[in-house]
């Protein structure tokens, strides 16, 4: 490795070098440039509704307590006594006043401030006031439509700006069941890991071309199920999707505002019929409101009509936000959080999450489906004398192609925004990275 | 959770403690043998198999699940698990399901409560993954005296943690 970093080497207007993937060192890179110094996705404001509660995370490598201050306000806090370095929570979520650092007994309140030191006449000749030693907390916090963003750079554009047209695209996905917008129970969680490289996973939310593919199977399921064709918006000259590139490396496919899940042969309320309790619920609604508006209502809640990447870790799944977390160049956590619709009926938000269930999480019939083809990924491009792989559908070389481009259903434009939007980063000289 | 057998069920439980042995040893032949089918069979058609994410959550609908399906929709995941084209078991893992401390905590004449440690040990390109459970069964005994599964509930040792594949059944 050079000492000066050229992300030139690993990206082309159409393909990406496999090293990108298994390089240990690029990964040593992304951490510091693209994660630890740039807008990641850290969790949602539902998680911690109230005054002391938490939830912890990382920020790239760094481990983050997300915590609703006694003040109200959330803060990123830096799971790491400021005494000798430990972490002050052990828990994945609850709520606490207090995170004590029980190695020397350090305790700080819920904002961050410490609270107080143990046998502190020992410091009074050390020459400095210990009282300033809080939670270091992440520089920039900053929320769009209750999606909790965080850097642990200071010198960076707002998250509006950064967000930029994807703000559109977030406000549908929070608007398109109700107008009281969607919530995240904490705890209520798919996680997954694999050995494979983070970005397979990041390509892979706004990939449209594979479903026909990787997911036949689920889709053979369904229309054994129905009797009908189940995949016609992944099949070519059928799909009303487009796929878009948006500003920083954001992407979505858009299956089109308004269009309603009957229009697709795989409906929200097939995939959950076969749960237990569903059919009853079915039942109830064809009572209360009619058959044809039952079905037309259950189908509504699921289908956003959105996949969308929120460079570089967060994935907005028709109803489910989807937080990627790089832990090696070869291995991965992804957090699969079922979003409910705030004031819906019980027995709506019952059937998302069955709706989640069938396809993901570690055991679904789909997901696990996605993580097989990202472990070949990463088997396969041990291969590192073959170079180069390929992002070249619907790439025109005679075009400059620009953030705000459209392609069809399975163009990958989205992808090779969001290489743009890498080697942007990556080729940051700041020193905030490495 | 796990209540003591108590004085009055001492009988029926003597009783189920063999049956329910011998059924915990036919499931985990099943499904190392992949003979999901006959698995499905020693369910009741109304049975559940549960895997949740909660510790301790009793009411599987209320929050999210890694499994929670019926006789239908196992009958689905077998199928699709056959087709070929379940990529994530193409080439299928390699199980091995241990059950053991196999205790009935409650039981009457036509019904039990059996938990047990689960160890799955799951093995595919090399790589071994250890799975680790509590389970509970809740058995039913029916008209003809054949013991049938109702549900059977999978509490994984690790289920804070992010989970592996466990697209095989676990």
């Amino acid at each position: 490795m050079t000492p000066t970093f050229d992300p030139a080497r690993y990206v082309r207007p159409d393909a990406v070098h496999s090293d990108a993937y298994t390089d240990e060192e690029v990964f040593r890179l992304e951490m510091g440039r693209i994660f630890e110094a740039g807008w990641v996705y850290v969790g949602h404001e539902t998680e911690v509704p109230e005054k002391g509660d938490y939830r912890t995370t990382f920020i790239g490598r760094q481990p983050v307590i997300f915590a609703r201050g006694d003040d109200g306000t959330i803060r990123l806090l830096l799971n790491r006594c400021r005494h000798r370095g430990a972490t002050v929570c052990q828990d994945l979520a609850g709520n606490s006043t207090f995170f004590r650092c029980h190695y020397h007994g350090w305790t700080y309140k819920n904002t961050g401030e410490l609270a107080g030191v143990t046998l502190p006449d020992g410091y009074a000749a050390c020459g400095f006031d210990v009282k300033s030693l809080a939670l270091r907390a992440a520089p920039r916090c900053e929320s769009y439509r209750g999606f909790v963003f965080g850097s642990l750079a200071p010198e960076l554009e707002p998250l509006d700006e950064y967000l930029g047209p994807a703000a559109g695209y977030i406000d549908r996905f929070v608007d398109s069941a109700s107008g009281a917008g969607v919530q995240v129970r904490r705890g209520v969680t798919h996680r997954y890991r694999f050995r494979a490289n983070w970005k397979l996973q990041m390509e892979n939310t706004v990939d449209g071309y594979h479903p026909g593919f990787t997911h036949r199977s689920f889709f053979d399921m369904m229309s054994d199920q129905t009797g009908k064709r189940a995949n016609p918006y992944f099949k070519r000259g059928e799909s009303p999707i487009r796929s878009k590139a948006l500003r920083n490396g954001h992407a979505a496919l858009d299956f089109g505002a308004g269009r309603s899940a009957e229009e697709f042969g795989d409906t929200f309320y097939e995939r959950v019929r076969n749960a237990p309790g569903a059919e009853d619920i079915f039942a109830e609604f064809r009572r209360e409101l009619g058959a044809e508006v039952a079905q037309k209502e259950l189908n509504r809640l699921i289908a956003t009509g959105l996949n969308v990447a929120i460079f570089p870790n967060l994935g907005l799944i028709q109803s489910q936000i989807r937080v990627i977390r790089p832990i090696a160049v070869d291995e991965t956590e992804v957090a699969l959080y079922p979003t409910e619709v705030v004031g819906a009926d019980p027995r709506m938000n019952y059937l998302r999450r069955r709706a989640q269930e069938v396809f993901f999480g570690p055991a679904g019939m789909g997901g696990p489906d996605d993580v097989e083809m990202f472990r070949r990924c990463q088997v396969g491009m041990a291969a590192g004398a073959v170079g180069w792989t390929v992002l070249a559908r619907g790439y025109d070389p005679s075009v400059e192609e620009s953030d705000g481009s459209e392609g069809d259903f399975a163009a990958e434009n989205a992808q090779r925004a969001q290489y743009r939007q890498w080697v942007r980063k990556m080729s940051a000289d700041a020193g905030a990275g490495a | 959770m796990t209540p003591e057998p108590t004085a009055t069920s001492a009988e029926p439980t003597s009783r189920w403690t063999g049956q329910a042995a011998r059924l915990l040893a036919l499931e985990a032949l099943l499904l190392d043998s992949r003979r999901y089918e006959e698995w499905i069979e020693l369910f009741t058609e109304d049975g559940l198999y549960w895997i949740p994410l909660d510790r301790g959550a009793a009411d599987a609908g209320e929050s999210l699940n890694i499994a929670f399906e019926g006789p239908a929709r196992m009958r689905q995941r077998v199928a699709r698990l056959r087709s070929g084209i379940a990529h994530a078991q193409e080439p299928p893992s390699s199980t091995v399901h241990a059950y053991s401390s196999i205790i009935v905590t409650e039981a009457d004449d036509s019904s039990a409560t059996v938990e047990s440690a689960l160890v799955v040990v799951e093995t595919r390109f090399g790589g071994q993954t250890v799975v680790a459970a509590r389970c509970r069964h809740r058995l039913v005994r029916d008209d003809a005296g054949a013991v049938r599964i109702a549900q059977k509930r999978v509490e994984l040792a690790d289920l804070e943690q992010a989970q592996p594949d466990l697209s095989f059944v676990p």
